[in-house]
């Protein structure tokens, strides 16, 4: 599992939990991944709805410009669930090796 | 006032992206320039929106861009100094022959026409700047198709305008024409030149903006063309032939290159709507 993959996980656990707001969303890995550029981060967002597993809508707003949500698509809690079983068995290997 | 990087990420979006694409990813990106902590971390406009364009689609749009700048460019230079050799396989290629430089500029619009009417995109009003251009081109049209008529009328004319060079042009060497006949001409050919420039200017705007820029690229290269016909034919009107003369060649051309102008015309309504 490469470090991409992690900061998909933790971009698609964030969307799991509730539709997102791109920005919030790129702060909020941001700050768990520093040293990742939010360019990155942001390519793989835009990669994931090309994919079809993530999807974009016009939030209301009653000020300002519309703003853009991202939600998770059925495609999207597929691979969620895939990358998900991946790193625990990767935890479990590790813990099995006395990583702590 | 509008964020540089903003502007400038914009402008790399929509030449990399395709058009929906771009605008989402200006959208997501106005908000987060709009953090000053944010913004301090980003990179280049280039190095961020490079990954999130997809190799086939941009590769397409860079080869139906090489080629619709290759055909006006070729046609539009071919007049000029630098231009000669192009000049010779577009349309001196039969010395007197068929030349080439028409299907190479249809060529140029039909690509133009049919990409920005599939992937291009309206944006509101029309930038002020597309009705003069357009203009201009028309002018230009309507000189080439005036020099025809005056040609048909009466060829004496340009030598009683500026007087008779001591230069002959035709298969045979056996017209003499004057300096303003041949001032005429070199305005043909450099202004085709200019004209080549507009149009590359009308393709990137169409692709950045307005799709209904590519009409300036269509009118452009309609201008192009007419004009080097008229210039490519006048430099082989065989005055020798008892039969026929410079009128009636002239009133040849005229015909023929006034339905050329017709079909640019509609082509780049076309492009307008």
């Amino acid at each position: 599992m490469l470090k991409k993959d992690l900061v998909e996980l933790a971009l698609l656990h964030l969307l799991s939990q509730g539709d997102q707001y791109g920005y919030d969303l790129l702060r909020r890995l941001h700050a768990v991944f520093p040293d990742t550029q939010e360019s990155a981060i942001y390519a793989l967002l835009r990669g994931l709805c090309r994919d079809g597993c993530l999807e974009q809508y016009q939030g209301d707003t009653s000020a300002g410009p519309a703003r853009k949500y991202y939600r998770l698509t059925d495609a999207g809690l597929g691979r969620y669930g895939g990358l998900l079983k991946q790193w625990r068995a990767l935890r479990d290997a590790l813990a099995a090796l006395g990583v702590a | 006032m509008k964020n540089p990087y903003l502007t400038r990420l914009e402008r790399w979006a929509r030449w990399m992206l395709p058009r929906p694409e771009a605008e989402d990813v200006i959208a997501d990106y106005r908000d987060i320039t709009a953090d000053p902590e944010m913004l301090r971390g980003l990179d280049k406009p280039r190095n961020v929106i490079r990954p999130l364009a997809q190799k086939k689609p941009y590769y397409i749009w860079l080869a139906a861009f090489a080629v619709m700048t290759a055909c006006i460019l070729a046609v539009g230079f071919s007049g000029t100094f630098i231009g000669y050799p192009f000049w010779l396989l577009l349309f001196d290629a039969g010395r007197g022959g068929p030349s080439y430089g028409l299907q190479v500029a249809a060529l140029g619009a039909i690509t133009a026409l049919v990409w920005f009417r599939l992937c291009g995109r309206k944006e509101g009003r029309l930038s002020r700047a597309v009705p003069v251009l357009l203009g201009v081109c028309l002018l230009c049209i309507s000189g080439v198709l005036l020099f025809c008529w005056a040609c048909s009328r009466d060829f004496e004319v340009f030598t009683n305008v500026w007087g008779t060079m001591t230069t002959w042009i035709g298969p045979n060497r056996a017209l003499p024409i004057s300096r303003s006949f041949y001032l005429s001409r070199m305005a043909m050919c450099y202004g085709s030149a200019v004209l080549a420039l507009i149009g590359i200017c009308g393709l990137v705007k169409a692709r950045m903006g307005d799709r209904r820029w590519a009409a300036v690229y269509v009118l452009a290269l309609t201008a192009i063309t007419i004009s080097l016909l008229v210039v490519y034919r006048t430099g082989y009107m065989d005055v020798t032939d008892t039969n026929t003369t410079v009128e009636e060649l002239s009133r040849q051309m005229l015909f023929r290159y006034s339905g050329i102008a017709a079909v640019g015309l509609v082509v780049t309504g076309v492009s307008l709507c």
